[in-house]
């Protein structure tokens, strides 16, 4: 008994000071670091369309977290944007930082695909846009109609990809989802960015 | 002298049931993830359907291979090492049942959420409140279980196999608890306790570490006993063993935030886990090492024993999968390796390589005993499975490192004048030869599967085959 007492105790210490050292202390330094002034809440709708992106696991192929430029330009100069800081992230729970780039990082997509239309297109079928796009198409966040009812948001699609007849319109998580993209611009100057790092105007 | 006195006899029944859901498990994960992966070449195979998209598949996949064919493979195991080193049985048979039967639930219960979006989007650990308590309390069970077994146990040592499985129980116990710590607001959904990117490093933290003690400490547990075993050798260095266990729990729970290299994580922080992936070579080597070279005076072994083969081919990829790791982590090789398919390389030879073997191998041992039989059916298609494995693996791995470090170079590549070279979808065209190969390599992995499972299959409905429940105590 005496012996896996000793290694029961042993690893809960080990894996209590490893935690509090690396969970618990960055905790305290971050939630002492302003929040950008300029960061907005999400709307009600916004969330419902972070549930639509969380629920269809968009996370496995898009990182929200561009890196600082002097270790991968290509991050700001693709337009991803600044390297966050931890301010950025003050909303979101869960977090959606992500770590897999099958496709590219969308924490400033909003701003760097402002177009709402464009957003639905591309969720429709990717492959409207990008001919190469493996990311999956969503179908099924749209509706097919003989003709869209007033309020309807239509998505027109070239002639190759439409229907025979009618049309297509997007339902409320496509939109939701749509406007959580647009939502995704965290262009605002980050007050705590090391200045060093500051993107070069 | 009944065969029923529990202090007599060992409890086979639920090793018996698990080592058959980790082949069952085994192939439904892999053919899920040979689906995925088809779906990265041919995307009309997302099947515009929300079930069968890749976002709602990938999530199974992980669980499916990491939790019912990795998780079954160490229930498996530990119920079987901790009654035959300890010569004693289970401490409860009703208890033991109900790990099984608990956590073949919480797998099944995965294939269905999952494919209908219920998801806490935390990798690794994606299933949804209702079913995280379930998993605590079939844990909590393992836990009594296993250390009560321990408790009554007839030697007088408790062999280090144990206390890697020990570890094992006791960290992911507590890891699973504190990272799903949620607010439920319906009977699917629920919010993180944590925000933004202290729910990234908690995440991170659990990931990692669950990388460290399901799938290494774990499958070390079984390398110790399975290896000597199969080899008929002793562990080549008992104290080696110790050493690298504590070292090996103590420098792994550190090593999480590399996950986080140029995120807004603390800088320091980044730079500790960095340190410490660093020196968590040494113990990783160590276990290898030991592996290795209980083999001494044995090797002959290997040209005839298939078995054998994939114990020891699984520690060569963990001894190559351990080198790996710590050089990703330093900060300069992951501004390139970070975010590419090299990642998703690295932890499939760790996946295919090491954790899939050791079990492969771990479960064509156990079976002939469970059910009181000599050999498996056919020994050739051991040997055949081997060599489908070992293909897949290399195919698989050799294609993401093509991919991954390509894509690095293409994405950080710029022109003189300062302008990037290529456009993103540039850097995806160039991946499409890598992900095709990586399909195939999967496809190669799978149909070893199937080999396996028509041999376990063969071999448990020959005649002679008669289910060990209740074997009598015998030497360890």
């Amino acid at each position: 008994m005496k012996r896996a007492l000793a290694i029961m105790v042993g690893a809960a210490l080990i894996l209590l000071l490893a935690t509090l050292t690396l969970v618990v202390m960055p905790y305290l330094q971050m939630s002492a670091e302003q929040v950008p002034p300029d960061l907005k809440p999400y709307t009600e709708k916004q969330q419902r369309g972070r549930q639509v992106y969380i629920a269809n696991g968009c996370v496995y192929c898009h990182s929200q977290q561009p890196r600082d430029p002097s270790f991968a330009p290509g991050d700001r100069d693709r337009g991803w944007g600044r390297p966050s800081v931890p301010g950025d992230y003050a909303n979101d729970q869960p977090h959606l930082l992500g770590t897999m780039r099958t496709g590219p990082d969308l924490f400033n997509v909003g701003a760097r695909l402002p177009s709402i239309d464009w957003q639905l297109l591309h969720l429709y079928n990717p492959r409207v846009v990008h001919k190469d796009s493996i990311m999956p198409s969503y179908p099924f966040l749209f509706r097919h109609v003989d003709e869209a009812a007033e309020g309807d948001k239509v998505v027109y699609l070239p002639e190759a990809y439409a229907p025979e007849s009618g049309q297509i319109v997007a339902t409320e998580d496509a939109l939701a989802l749509a406007e959580y993209m647009l939502a995704l611009d965290h262009t605002y100057p980050a007050p705590t960015l090391p200045k060093a790092d500051k993107p070069k105007e | 002298m009944s065969t029923q006195n529990p202090n007599l006899t060992y409890n086979y029944k639920v090793v018996r049931q698990f080592a058959i859901m980790t082949v069952v498990w085994g192939v439904v994960g892999m053919a899920l993830g040979v689906l995925i992966a088809a779906q990265l070449v041919w995307p009309s195979l997302n099947l515009d359907l929300p079930f069968t998209h890749f976002g709602r598949l990938r999530p199974l996949h992980t669980n499916a291979v990491i939790f019912g064919f990795g998780g079954s493979a160490l229930f498996a195991t530990s119920y079987y090492v901790v009654q035959r080193t300890c010569q004693t049985r289970l401490i409860s048979d009703k208890l033991a049942a109900f790990t099984f039967w608990g956590w073949t639930a919480v797998i099944v219960a995965a294939a269905i959420t999952l494919p209908m979006g219920f998801t806490s989007t935390k990798e690794y650990a994606e299933l949804e409140w209702p079913i995280d308590i379930l998993i605590a309390v079939v844990w909590i069970t393992y836990g009594v279980v296993f250390f009560g077994t321990i408790t009554k146990r007839s030697t007088p040592h408790i062999y280090v196999a144990n206390w890697f499985y020990g570890g094992f129980i006791l960290t992911i116990g507590v890891l699973h608890i504190f990272n799903n710590m949620a607010l439920p607001v319906s009977a699917f959904k629920s919010y993180s306790a944590y925000a933004g990117v202290t729910d990234a490093m908690m995440q991170w933290w659990y990931g990692h570490n669950a990388v460290g003690f399901f799938l290494t400490a774990g499958f070390l547990g079984m390398m110790y006993y399975f290896v000597p075993k199969q080899a008929n050798r002793p562990v080549y260095s008992y104290r080696l063993s110790i050493v690298h266990f504590w070292a090996l729990i103590a420098t792994y729970v550190w090593a999480g935030g590399h996950h986080l290299h140029y995120s807004a994580l603390p800088d320091w922080a980044q730079t500790a886990s960095m340190v410490m992936s660093l020196i968590l070579l040494a113990p990783s080597w160590g276990g290898m090492i030991n592996g290795m070279m209980t083999l001494s005076g044995a090797w002959h072994k290997l040209r005839t024993d298939p078995i054998l083969r994939f114990l020891v081919v699984s520690l060569s990829f963990y001894g190559m999968s351990t080198f790996e790791g710590p050089m990703m982590s330093i900060k300069t090789v992951n501004a390139l390796s970070h975010n590419t398919d090299w990642t998703i390389g690295h932890v499939h030879s760790g996946a295919l390589g090491w954790v899939a073997m050791i079990s492969i191998g771990a479960i064509y041992h156990m079976i002939p005993k469970l059910w009181g039989l000599k050999e498996m059916y056919s020994v050739s298609m051991i040997n055949v499975h081997f060599w489908l494995a070992t293909i897949g693996t290399v195919l698989y791995i050799v294609a993401m490192w093509v991919n991954g470090i390509m894509q690095g170079l293409m994405w950080r590549a710029v022109n003189e004048d300062g302008s990037l070279t290529y456009s993103f979808v540039e850097s995806l065209e160039a991946s499409y030869p890598g992900y095709f190969v990586r399909f195939l390599g999967g496809v190669i992995f799978l149909s070893g599967m199937l080999f396996m499972a028509y041999n376990v299959y063969m071999t448990v409905r020959q005649k002679e085959a008669v289910a060990q429940d209740n074997a009598a105590v015998q030497a360890a």
